[in-house]
C-alpha cells in the first residue's frame, strides 16, 4: 500500500519520500513514526483526520 | 448517414449546437432573446439557452443549418435526466454534486469586474415600474448568470464585485415580500453549481429575514454573499469529480467533502467576506447531531449562519433533478426532511424554514 495520505480538510497531500521538512517531518519519514502531536500543515487538522489513499487528488 | 428527420424535434439544451434553428415557447417570460424563433448563430446565444432553464428545446431541422455527420441523439442520450432512481434519504444527497458546468468553458469570455454583473440584472434591480413577477424572473435568470460568471472567474476583484451585486438582490428580497416569494416559486431545478448557489442564496437569505427581522446585529448583505458562494469551493473540486453522474468512490467523496474548508481559504486568501459571513461556506455541511463535515461539529458548534446555509442546501438538493433520480416535490421534501433528517438541523430554525415554505 502506498504511502500516501491525505487530508480529509484540505487535501494536503503526504507522502512519506518528500516529508514535511518545514514542520520538521524529513523526507523519507513513514505515516506511523510522524508524531501524534503533528498537524496538518495546511489546515491545523489532526493526524486522525488523514486518510490513506491510493492516489492523491486536488 | 442521416435517416430523414422528422422536421422537428426536442432536445435539452446540453445538446444544442450552433446551426440549429430553435423555437422557444412563447409564455417564456423572461427569455433575452428577441425572437421566439432564431438560428443559433454563436456559442453566447448557447450560453443564454443552457442557462434558460428550460428542460426542452424545439429544434426545426428543415430550418437548421447542421454539420454533414450531425445527427439526431438516440432516445438514449437525448435525455441523461430521465433515470428513474429511488428518492431516499440517502446521507450524502448533498455532496453529490452539482457539475459547474458541463458544457466546456474555453470559449467563454475571463470575466472582470467591468464585465461581470449582467446589465439585464442591474435594468431589472433598478427598474421601479416593472411587475414583482417580471422583476423576480429576471433577478432570478440574471442571477444565474452571474453566478456562473463568477464561477467561471472566480478571482478576488471578481469576488469584490459580486459582493456589491448580490448585495443588491439581497435589499430586494429583504425589501420586497412578493418578488421574494416569487423568486422562491419560480426556482429552476437542474443540477447546475451556479443554480443552485441562487437557490440557496435565496432561500436562505428568506430563512435568516424570518429569522433575524429588523434586528440590525447582522449584516445581511455579508450574509447574502455567504450564502450565494457557500460552495465556491467546488471550483478547486476537480472535474472529473464534479462531472461525474455515477456514485462517488471513497477517495473521490473525500475529495469532494474538502470544498467547504477549500471555499472559505480562497474567500480567507483573497481578503474577502467578514470571517463570520466565511464561516457559512466552512459550515454549511455540518450537521446538528455532529455528523457532518468537515469538523463534525454538533449543536451549538455550528454558527447560526452555517445552520441556515445547511437547511436550504439540503432543501434544494433534495427538489433539485439529478441524473440518479428526479426532483422531489416542496412538500415532500419537507416530509423526507422533518422525517429522516430531523437530526441534521437545528429544530428551532427547521420550524421557521417550515413556516416559511408551506
Amino acid at each position: 500500500m502506498s504511502q500516501n495520505y491525505q487530508c480529509d480538510i484540505c487535501d494536503y497531500h503526504y507522502e512519506a519520500a518528500v516529508g514535511c521538512p518545514d514542520e520538521g517531518v524529513t523526507p523519507g519519514t513513514s505515516w506511523q513514526d510522524i508524531p501524534d502531536e503533528w498537524v496538518c500543515p495546511e489546515c491545523g487538522a489532526p493526524k486522525k483526520l488523514f486518510s490513506q489513499i491510493a492516489n492523491p487528488t486536488g | 448517414m442521416m435517416a430523414e428527420p422528422h422536421n422537428t424535434i426536442g432536445l435539452p439544451p446540453e445538446q444544442l449546437i450552433v446551426g440549429m434553428y430553435v423555437t422557444l415557447p412563447r409564455e417564456w417570460l423572461s427569455h433575452e432573446f428577441l425572437f421566439n424563433q432564431f438560428l443559433i448563430k454563436s456559442d453566447k446565444q448557447l450560453t443564454k439557452l443552457r442557462q434558460s432553464g428550460l428542460k426542452q428545446i424545439q429544434i426545426d431541422l428543415s430550418k437548421s443549418q447542421l454539420p454533414a455527420d450531425w445527427s439526431a441523439p438516440t432516445a438514449n442520450n437525448a435525455d441523461i435526466t430521465q433515470t428513474p432512481a429511488s428518492i431516499t434519504a440517502e446521507r450524502d444527497i448533498t455532496d453529490h454534486f452539482h457539475p459547474l458546468d458541463p458544457k466546456e468553458s474555453g470559449d467563454l469570455p475571463d470575466w472582470n469586474p467591468d464585465t461581470l454583473i449582467p446589465e439585464g440584472l442591474k435594468e431589472a434591480l433598478s427598474d421601479k415600474k416593472l411587475a414583482p413577477q417580471q422583476r423576480s424572473q429576471a433577478v432570478y435568470q440574471h442571477s444565474r448568470e452571474l453566478m456562473t460568471r463568477l464561477l467561471a472567474t472566480p478571482t478576488a476583484e471578481n469576488l469584490k464585485a459580486s459582493k456589491q451585486a448580490i448585495g443588491m438582490i439581497t435589499d430586494l428580497i429583504l425589501s420586497d415580500d412578493q418578488t421574494a416569494s416569487n423568486m422562491l416559486r419560480i426556482t429552476s431545478h437542474d443540477f447546475y453549481t451556479y443554480t443552485h448557489s441562487v437557490n440557496v442564496g435565496v432561500t436562505s437569505i428568506m430563512l435568516a429575514k424570518a429569522l433575524f427581522g429588523q434586528s440590525d446585529a447582522h449584516d445581511m448583505h455579508e450574509l447574502g454573499a455567504g450564502f450565494f458562494l457557500h460552495d465556491l469551493g467546488k471550483v478547486r473540486i476537480r472535474a472529473e469529480v464534479i462531472n461525474k453522474p455515477g456514485r462517488l468512490t471513497d477517495d473521490e467523496m473525500r475529495h469532494m467533502r474538502t470544498h467547504p474548508f477549500k471555499g472559505y481559504k480562497l474567500l480567507e486568501r483573497s481578503n474577502q467576506l467578514s470571517e463570520e459571513s466565511r464561516i457559512i461556506i466552512l459550515q454549511h455541511h455540518e450537521r446538528d447531531d455532529g455528523q457532518g463535515y468537515p469538523k463534525q461539529l454538533a449543536g451549538e458548534q455550528i454558527h447560526i449562519y452555517g445552520k441556515v446555509c445547511c437547511i436550504a442546501d439540503v432543501y434544494d438538493a433534495l427538489t433539485a433533478e439529478r441524473s440518479y433520480k428526479k426532483a422531489m416535490s416542496n412538500f415532500d421534501a419537507l416530509m423526507l426532511m422533518k422525517n429522516q433528517m430531523s437530526d441534521h438541523f437545528d429544530k428551532k430554525l427547521f420550524s421557521e424554514f417550515v413556516n416559511l415554505m408551506r
